[in-house]
C-alpha cells in the first residue's frame, strides 16, 4: 500500500533550488521551464496537464514567497490542483512536538491523532521520503491508522522541519495520477525553502 | 472585438491556471473577481460574453451570485459556467437550478475548459 515516489519522472528536467540563486529566481526558472513544457504539448495530452499544474504550482509559490502567503498557496495547490479536501501543513518543534501551521478540512479527530503520533511522524520526516499510499494494497499501519494518503517531508537547509500531509481526495478523484506525483515532488523540492527561508 | 470572459475565484491558484490557459490558447480578454459580490459588480460594469465562476467563495458563493445575475436584465443571457470542487449530482442540480449553463469540476482539465468555453462563445457568435 505504501510506495515511495519513484525516480521515473515525466518531467525530470525541472530545475530545483540549488542554492546558487535566490528562491524567487529558482521558482521563476522552474515556472518558465514548466511553461515551456506546457507550450510544447497539446492541451488534453496527459503531459500537458502535468506541465500545466507544475507551472501553476511553481508560479503560485513564487508569488506567495513574494507576498508572504506561502501557507495559503500550499493549501490551494492541494485543494485546487490535486482536489484534496483534507490537508495539513505541520512543523516539528524543538521539543519534538508537532504543530499544525495550516490546514484545510482537517477534523479535530485527525489533528489529535497526528499529535499523538508526533514521534513517528518526526521519524518519517527524518527519512526524507515522499510517501504515496495506494489504497488497493495493504501496508503501513501508521498511515492506515491516521488515514494519510500522501506524505511529503519538508526539509530546509538539511534539517527536517515538518511535512505536508494529505488525507482525502474529493469524490470525483479515484486516486493520484502522474500530475499529482510530479506536484508532490515539486512541493518536496520547494516547500521547505518557501516556508522557512523568510 | 475579442470576446471577454469574467473569471471568478477566491483562489489565486485557480485564477493563475485559468489565466495562463486563456492567455496562451485564446485571444479572449479577461477580467477577474474574487467573490460573488465583486463578480456581479464586475459583470455589470464589464459586460462579459461568458462568466466562469467558482462555487465556494467568501461573501457570496457561486450559486447565490448566479441566482442574482439571472435576476438582472443585463446578465440574464450571459453564459455562466460554474467551477466546483464538489461534483456530486446534488450539487450539480443546485448549480443548474441557480441558473448556470454548465458545470466543471476541479481539478480543472485544460482541454475540457477550453473546449467548453469555446463552444459557448462560438454559439453566442452564431446567434
Amino acid at each position: 500500500m505504501m510506495e515511495e515516489c519513484s525516480s521515473d519522472r515525466i518531467c525530470p528536467q525541472i530545475p530545483g533550488n540549488d542554492g546558487d540563486i535566490g528562491l524567487e529566481q529558482a521558482l521563476d526558472r522552474c515556472a518558465a521551464c514548466c511553461l515551456n513544457g506546457c507550450l510544447e504539448t497539446a492541451p488534453g495530452d496527459q503531459t500537458h496537464t502535468v506541465w500545466l499544474k507544475l507551472y501553476t504550482a511553481s508560479e503560485r509559490l513564487r508569488i506567495a514567497v513574494h507576498e508572504h502567503d506561502v501557507l495559503q498557496a500550499l493549501l490551494e495547490i492541494g485543494s485546487n490542483l490535486m482536489a484534496c479536501e483534507e490537508m495539513a501543513v505541520v512543523t516539528l518543534q524543538e521539543d519534538g512536538r508537532l504543530s499544525v501551521l495550516a490546514s484545510s478540512g482537517l477534523t479535530e479527530h485527525r489533528a489529535e491523532a497526528l499529535m499523538a503520533r508526533a514521534e513517528q511522524i518526526a521519524a518519517e520526516v527524518g527519512r526524507g521520503q515522499i510517501t504515496i499510499v495506494n489504497a488497493s494494497r495493504c501496508g503501513n499501519a501508521l498511515w492506515s491508522e491516521l488515514g494519510i494518503i500522501a506524505f511529503v517531508p519538508v526539509w530546509h537547509k538539511s534539517e527536517p522541519r515538518g511535512a505536508l500531509i494529505f488525507y482525502k481526495l474529493l469524490p470525483q478523484r479515484t486516486g493520484f495520477d502522474a500530475a499529482d506525483y510530479e506536484l508532490l515532488q515539486l512541493l518536496s523540492m520547494y516547500s521547505g525553502a518557501c516556508l522557512f527561508s523568510a | 472585438m475579442n470576446p471577454k470572459i469574467l473569471l471568478v475565484d477566491d483562489s489565486s491558484t485557480t485564477l493563475l491556471m485559468e489565466q495562463m490557459l486563456f492567455d496562451r490558447y485564446t485571444k479572449y480578454n479577461l477580467v477577474t473577481a474574487r467573490d460573488g459580490q465583486e463578480a456581479i459588480q464586475k459583470a455589470l460594469a464589464e459586460e462579459p460574453d461568458l462568466i466562469l465562476m467558482d462555487v465556494v467563495m467568501p461573501k457570496m458563493d457561486g450559486f447565490d451570485a448566479c441566482r442574482e445575475m439571472r435576476k438582472l436584465e443585463k446578465l440574464r443571457r450571459v453564459p455562466i459556467i460554474l467551477v466546483t470542487s464538489r461534483g456530486e449530482p446534488a450539487n450539480v442540480e443546485i448549480g443548474f437550478a441557480s441558473g448556470c449553463n454548465d458545470y466543471l469540476t476541479k481539478p480543472i482539465n485544460g482541454r475540457e475548459l477550453l473546449e467548453m468555453v469555446n463552444a459557448y462563445l462560438e454559439a453566442e457568435k452564431a446567434e
